[in-house]
């Protein structure tokens, strides 16, 4: 009897203690450590040109967790790369930016530059160290006057369950690729790889070329400055990336016809994928992301899920690349309103464990050290460090990347032979 | 009481009001909530309104401008694009609203601003080039009053996020001396729109106002909405099917109203929709977290927390002074208890204590009656017994009501004679009913079923209780027992025995009737206080009754009856039926002997042990006649030391004795090894006759028990269970009291009852003796009566009569002693006319039983080839009457009655018949003065 009114009178307790009400524990990210008065208020900004920034947003929402006080908002800028001078030379200019390397040292962004903090202050207290070395830019004097958020790379996704029920192997060599493309084609698929062809923009042309073009001007400083002085000489180092796309043309890998039907480079690339019947659909890591939330949206998928990857697309015999170039960086407005707590959203999230968070969410490479925290992602994290390229640390410029895109979108598509493309480098636009 | 009655009816009464107290309270918050969602849906309206006004005014301010323009244009002065911005520069008053002049033929969508770039001092170009707000310019409507809004963008001049409102103007293109279309635009920041929400920010703190397309991209886009698109932001963190997502997209472009959404944390969000008037395809979205807007239902917890730890606190408080009170009245019962207890031991007590001498009483004169044949005596003796067994009766009364307050009282079922049962109740209160005058009607259905299962004894004792009280309080008049039957659909092997007993009694008024079944109740206790009883009867009888799934039901008229009856089931066992009971019970009469042993057994060999040496007389008279050798012994210590030394086939030992016990005895000899009784049952004999006194017995370790006064039929059933089967022998022939019939014209005698007869007379062989005697001396006490009546000498004439009362009743003659009472009656008063009115008619009947009695003079000569008997000396007649004449002479007539009895052992000579017969008749009619004069004739 003692016990069963014991226990009455403990469930009573337990009921009092619950009716007196329960604040939920302030739960902070592993290893953050706030640095201010955890109830300051503040608003921060943070301007840039994404529709969507929902990863942003639950980061905005993790870290209110910690500071409830603090207002985050997300703005979509229009005509961002024009606007962006204006606004942060406005009265309510904004505390956070989406910023690019080719911003520095460009006279047009001066402006912009001259509104941004140097990060690698050590006073700040950034863990920049949590972010791969060749993702990071750095100035002549060593400052880091824009962080990457998220890495961008080209390869191609892969249906792993077609693969398995074909009884085929992902191919990891340029001679495995074309054998189980025969193979795919021999059991009526009539194209093995796929990708967006309507126009130059994230065309699968450029993602097949892109990398090759970088990895064959990576060794070579001469050439690589030649090419980013739009010198037509430059031109024959694109021959064996258009060559590339030629032959996954000419052997009957990619079928233009077929990809001439997918009419986006974004969701339509995806939810085609996901028809199940393409074995290998090349893409950039941008589009990758938009694959999670158009799971969904696939009815196809939904009836019959299948498992996929992201892998580098084996345009040699050693292998492919793993072309590791920022996709969106962060600026702090020094200028800005609020710049303590601005400084400590930054920190907050310059860590593994919140830019592994928000690029997964956004289902982007994360720029962390760390690639296995999305297994869609895991076959780049496999690649040998000899063979990852920095566009960034190699120095190559947007234009570049321009002559590459059209040149080998005009040789994929037949409009132009690879000659043709080879002369008029630097006269693409 | 138990705990747990207590605790669980309070705590289930703590857990109603606790979901009482929640589900009011829940619906309290609900229908607050509702309320509070119903305003919230009023505020949106009101929003919308606000807005709509807003957004009216700015169109018609940015119409005010266009209509200026464009009615310069009309008036045939146009004014180019700098006059016109010009104008609008002047027109405008506030500072953070601009007016662009835009150009959409142009291929960059440039124009004028009427202020300046921030970024570039004394520039008012501006190019919306870049900024996708013009795909729905169709739409766009030049007529007043309607809306031309761009969605939220980011003003190219200073990079404010903005509205615009919009209208088409005539302008003069300089270059061609031509009008041209321009897009005038008036540029809003979004603040100046947030600014008109303030108000809500008191009622409503964490409100944000959305404004979305009908493909749910925003116009204006509230913070807490993510992703650029409404609808993708619902679909984003709402895990909803497709079609509920379709549903929930006309719902929001289709109607007006509010519904709970998730917001990007999980958590409860009230949106508010409606369609913006006057722009059908924007819609306005009001959203504000649930926690927000609806009441906080911790205070409800807090609430309910205080209730339950009070309800809990009250209950512990409760049976804290519920335990004290328990205790208390656990003293109480104990006390009460202890009183119970002596209670009981009283009842031991007195029961052992009666019982005892009763013992003595009852079995001595058993001893009486089985040898005594002096008329007077046996009468005595039977007044002893029926006393007797009225005091046990009581006891027993007593004993039962206390075994059915404890509930030992148990039904046990068997076999009977339905028939068997009528006789011993027939028996029992027949006697009684006719000794105080009362006719006995007995009215028994012939198709009653013979062989019933039941509580024989318990249905014996109700009955016989009831017709007790029947013959107790009814004065005069009759009882009539009537046995009935009914039998039941639903079980064919069972019927309802319907039994009733009616009297002409006193009966029992309405307002006693409550208290007739109450116990030690007796009703109209002064007036009946000479009636003899316990008060138990009747509470005896019903809760037999109702332990037999019945009930008593009386049906009274004070000062004219009852009738008392009780239906019964009982299961048939034979469905032969009873027939003419009257014939049954005559041949039962006929077949009723008086006290025989049931065997004999002279090699069985018992040990009786009892303190008191009369129990021990009685106990060895008792079984004289089935010869068992039987040793006593008058303790425990003695009893043991011939348990040790003798083999006996049964041992009786006696409970309460001095020093050792019975039960200390028994133990000791349990205890002994290796003697000539060890497998001897030992049987314990004991004056303790209460509820669970059987119980103790056999765990003490008798093998049986049987109460004193000892029932002398149950004492031979008793060994005859447990004696060895090969030394029990029948009954000897010798002992058989007699084989006398009684002839069948006897019964014939319409004056005779010979039931009444048998039981005063108590066998037989007594009540023929009797006869033969009545019918000898009717003669000569018919002509003495007459003698003395007509010689006027009433005192002899009443004593005669008096005579004639008893032998009559004696015999069973009741009206004739009935008659000769009244006589009597009239003789003691000296009521000589009513002698001389009726005594010859008493005569005359008495004259006419004993004719009807003559055959027994017939059938009583002996014939002489049958007798045995020695024929007697002459020198033995010779000395005998001389010892008759000398005993005479000395009036030692107890001598004279012993000679003449001596005589009957042999056959007399012929010529002395007469002689010895009249000498008999003499001694038998103590007519000891007629003897010297039946001698002398001899002489003579």
């Amino acid at each position: 009897m003692k016990k069963f009114i014991s226990f009455i009178l403990v469930i009573s307790m337990a009921i009092s203690l619950t009716a007196c009400g329960s604040k939920p524990a302030e739960e902070t990210s592993e290893g953050f450590v706030p640095a201010l008065d955890t109830n300051a208020g503040g608003s921060i900004t943070v301007v840039g040109n994404y529709d969507n920034f929902e990863a942003l947003e639950a980061e905005f929402d993790r870290f209110n967790e910690i500071y409830p006080n603090v207002q985050l908002s997300y703005v979509k800028l229009d005509d961002y790369k024009n606007i962006l001078g204006t606004v942060l030379e406005g009265d309510d200019s904004p505390n956070i930016f989406f910023s690019y390397a080719w911003m520095l040292g460009n006279d047009k962004y001066a402006a912009i530059a001259s509104h941004m903090e140097d990060l690698s202050d050590s006073a700040l207290g950034f863990n920049l160290d949590c972010i791969r070395p060749s993702l990071i830019h750095k100035d002549e004097n060593g400052s880091v006057m824009t962080v990457p958020v998220f890495s961008r790379s080209y390869g191609m996704l892969v249906n792993n369950d077609l693969f398995e029920k074909e009884g085929l192997s992902v191919p990891t060599t340029w001679s495995e690729l074309m054998t189980v493309c025969e193979e795919f084609r021999s059991r009526g698929y009539s194209s093995p790889m796929m990708g967006y062809s309507l126009d130059s923009s994230s065309c699968f042309m450029y993602i097949v070329a892109y990398p090759m073009f970088a990895a064959t001007l990576a060794d070579k400083p001469d050439a690589l400055a030649l090419a980013n002085d739009m010198n037509p000489a430059a031109g024959e180092y694109m021959r064996p990336a258009l060559e590339s796309v030629e032959n996954l043309i000419s052997s009957g890998c990619i079928d233009l016809n077929e990809c001439g039907q997918i009419e986006d480079n974004y969701t339509q690339v995806i939810l085609r994928f996901f028809e199940g019947d393409v074995p290998m659909m090349i893409c950039s890591g941008d589009t990758v992301s938009g694959t999670r939330k158009r799971e969904s949206q696939s009815e196809a998928f939904t009836q019959s899920p299948f498992d996929y990857s992201f892998a580098p697309i084996p345009l040699t015999e050693e292998g492919g690349y793993f072309i590791d170039s920022p996709s969106l960086q962060f600026s702090v407005n020094k200028d800005c309103d609020d710049l303590d707590m601005t400084n400590e959203f930054m920190r907050f999230l310059i860590s593994n464990e919140e830019l592994d968070e928000m690029a997964s969410v956004k289902r982007l490479v994360t720029p962390t050290n760390d690639l296995s925290f999305d297994s869609v992602y895991t076959p780049f994290g496999q690649i040998p460090s000899d063979r990852t390229i920095s566009p960034e640390e190699i120095g190559i410029t947007d234009q570049l990347t321009v002559q590459i895109r059209v040149a080998s979108y005009r040789v994929g598509t037949g409009e132009i032979t690879i000659d043709e493309a080879v002369s008029m480098y630097g006269s693409f636009e | 009481m138990k705990k747990a009655l207590v605790i669980i009816p309070n705590l289930l009464l703590i857990g109603f009001i606790l979901i009482f107290i929640v589900r009011y309270t829940n619906s309290k918050v609900e229908e607050s909530n509702r309320n509070a969602i119903s305003e919230y849906e009023k505020m949106t309206v009101t929003v919308n309104q606000i807005i709509t006004n807003y957004l009216e005014d700015e169109q018609h301010l940015c119409d005010i401008w266009s209509n200026y323009v464009n009615r310069s244009a009309e008036a045939g002065t146009p004014m180019t694009a700098e006059e016109a911005i010009s104008y609008i520069r002047k027109a405008k008053i506030s500072p953070e609203i601009s007016g662009h002049l835009i150009f959409i033929d142009n291929p960059d969508h440039s124009g004028i601003s009427t202020t300046e770039s921030s970024v570039n001092p004394g520039d008012y170009s501006v190019s919306y080039k870049n900024i996708s707000i013009f795909d729905n310019l169709d739409s766009v409507s030049d007529a007043d009053g309607v809306i031309n809004i761009t969605r939220a963008y980011t003003n190219p001049m200073n990079g404010i996020q903005s509205i615009a409102f919009m209208n088409y103007v005539k302008v003069l293109d300089p270059d061609t001396g031509k009008l041209k279309t321009g897009l005038l635009m008036r540029v809003v920041p979004l603040s100046i729109l947030e600014q008109k929400l303030v108000f809500l920010k008191g009622e409503y703190e964490s409100i944000e106002v959305s404004i979305i397309d009908k493909d749910g991209n925003y116009i204006i886009h509230g913070k807490s909405l993510k992703n650029s698109n409404f609808f993708e932001y619902y679909k984003s963190y709402n895990n909803v099917t497709k079609e509920e997502y379709d549903s929930f997209r006309n719902e929001i472009i289709g109607g007006t109203g509010s519904m709970i959404i998730k917001n990007s944390k999980g958590d409860d969000c009230v949106l508010s929709y409606i369609p913006l008037e006057s722009l059908k395809v924007w819609y306005l979205l009001a959203y504000i977290p649930m926690d927000d807007l609806v009441k906080n239902r911790v205070v409800d917890w807090l609430l309910l927390g205080i209730v339950s730890v009070g309800l809990i606190i009250l209950l512990v408080f409760n049976f804290v002074v519920l335990m004290i009170y328990n205790r208390k009245l656990s003293e109480a019962a104990e006390k009460a208890n202890q009183a119970n207890d002596a209670k009981s031991y009283f009842l031991s007590t007195m029961s052992h204590d009666i019982r005892t001498p009763m013992n003595a009483i009852l079995g001595l004169n058993e001893m009486v009656l089985r040898d005594s044949h002096d008329d007077t005596i046996i009468g005595y003796s039977e007044s002893i017994r029926t006393a007797g067994n009225t005091l046990l009766g009581l006891i027993n009364d007593i004993l039962d009501f206390s075994k059915i307050e404890a509930g030992r009282m148990d039904i046990i079922n068997v076999d009977y004679s339905f028939v068997s049962l009528l006789n011993d109740l027939v028996n029992m209160v027949q006697k009684k009913a006719e000794d105080k005058g009362l006719a006995f009607n007995i009215e028994i259905d012939k198709e009653i079923p013979s062989i019933l299962h039941g509580d024989e004894i318990r249905i014996k004792q109700v009955i016989t209780n009831i017709l007790s009280n029947a013959v107790k309080y009814t004065k005069e008049g009759s009882i009539t027992f009537t046995a009935g039957f009914e039998k039941k659909a639903d079980t064919p092997d069972s019927i309802i025995l319907k039994i009733s007993v009616a009297d002409t009694g006193m009966g029992i008024k309405p307002e006693d009737m409550d208290r007739l079944f109450k116990a030690f109740e007796r009703i109209e206790e002064k007036r009946n206080r000479n009636i003899e009883g316990t008060g138990l009867g009747m509470t005896i009888a019903q809760s037999f009754l109702a332990m037999m799934g019945s009930h008593l039901k009386v049906e009274s008229k004070y000062g004219e009856g009852s009738v008392f009856s009780f239906d019964l089931d009982q299961k048939v066992i034979k469905w032969d039926p009873v027939c003419n009971y009257e014939d049954a019970f005559r041949q039962s009469l006929n077949e009723r002997n008086g006290y025989r042993e049931k065997f004999t057994a002279p090699h069985a060999k018992v040990l009786v042990v009892d303190d008191t040496p009369v129990n021990l007389t009685v106990f060895t008279s008792l079984l004289s006649r089935t010869k068992i050798q039987i040793d006593t012994a008058e303790s425990g210590d003695e009893a043991i030391q011939m348990y040790k030394n003798k083999h006996y086939d049964v041992i009786f030992l006696d409970h309460m004795m001095p020093d050792k016990d019975g039960i200390e005895t028994l133990a000791e000899m349990h205890g002994l090894k290796e003697t000539p009784n060890d497998a001897t049952p030992i049987i314990c004999l004991t004056a303790n006759a209460i509820s669970g006194m059987r119980e103790m017995y056999i765990n003490a370790g008798f093998d049986d028990y049987i109460t004193k006064p000892i029932d002398p039929d149950r004492l031979e059933t008793l060994l005859l269970a447990y004696l060895p089967k090969g030394k029990i022998a029948p009954p000897d022939d010798e002992s058989a009291e007699d084989e006398v019939q009684i002839p069948d014209f006897v019964f014939d005698i319409p004056e005779l009852d010979v039931g009444s007869g048998l039981g005063h007379c108590g066998s037989k062989q007594s009540y023929m003796l009797t006869l033969k005697m009545y019918l000898d001396t009717a003669a000569k006490n018919a002509d003495d009566l007459e003698k003395f009546w007509n010689a006027g000498d009433l005192k002899n004439t009443t004593i005669r009569v008096h005579a004639l009362k008893s032998t009559s009743r004696v015999i069973g003659a009741l009206s004739l002693g009935e008659h000769a009472a009244e006589l009597e009656k009239a003789g003691d008063a000296g009521d000589v006319e009513k002698l001389k009115n009726e005594l010859p008619g008493l005569i005359e009947d008495y004259r006419k039983l004993a004719a009807s009695l003559e055959p027994l003079n017939e059938a009583d000569k002996p014939d002489p080839e049958d007798d045995t008997r020695p024929l007697i000396s002459d020198d033995y007649l010779k000395e005998a009457y001389t010892a008759l004449s000398e005993f005479c002479a000395s009036y030692d007539f107890d001598s004279v009655a012993h000679v003449v009895e001596s005589l009957s052992a042999y056959r007399m000579p012929e010529d002395e018949v007469t002689r010895y017969d009249l000498l008999v008749k003499a001694v038998d009619n103590y007519d000891y003065d007629l003897i010297p004069g039946i001698l002398d004739r001899g002489k003579e």
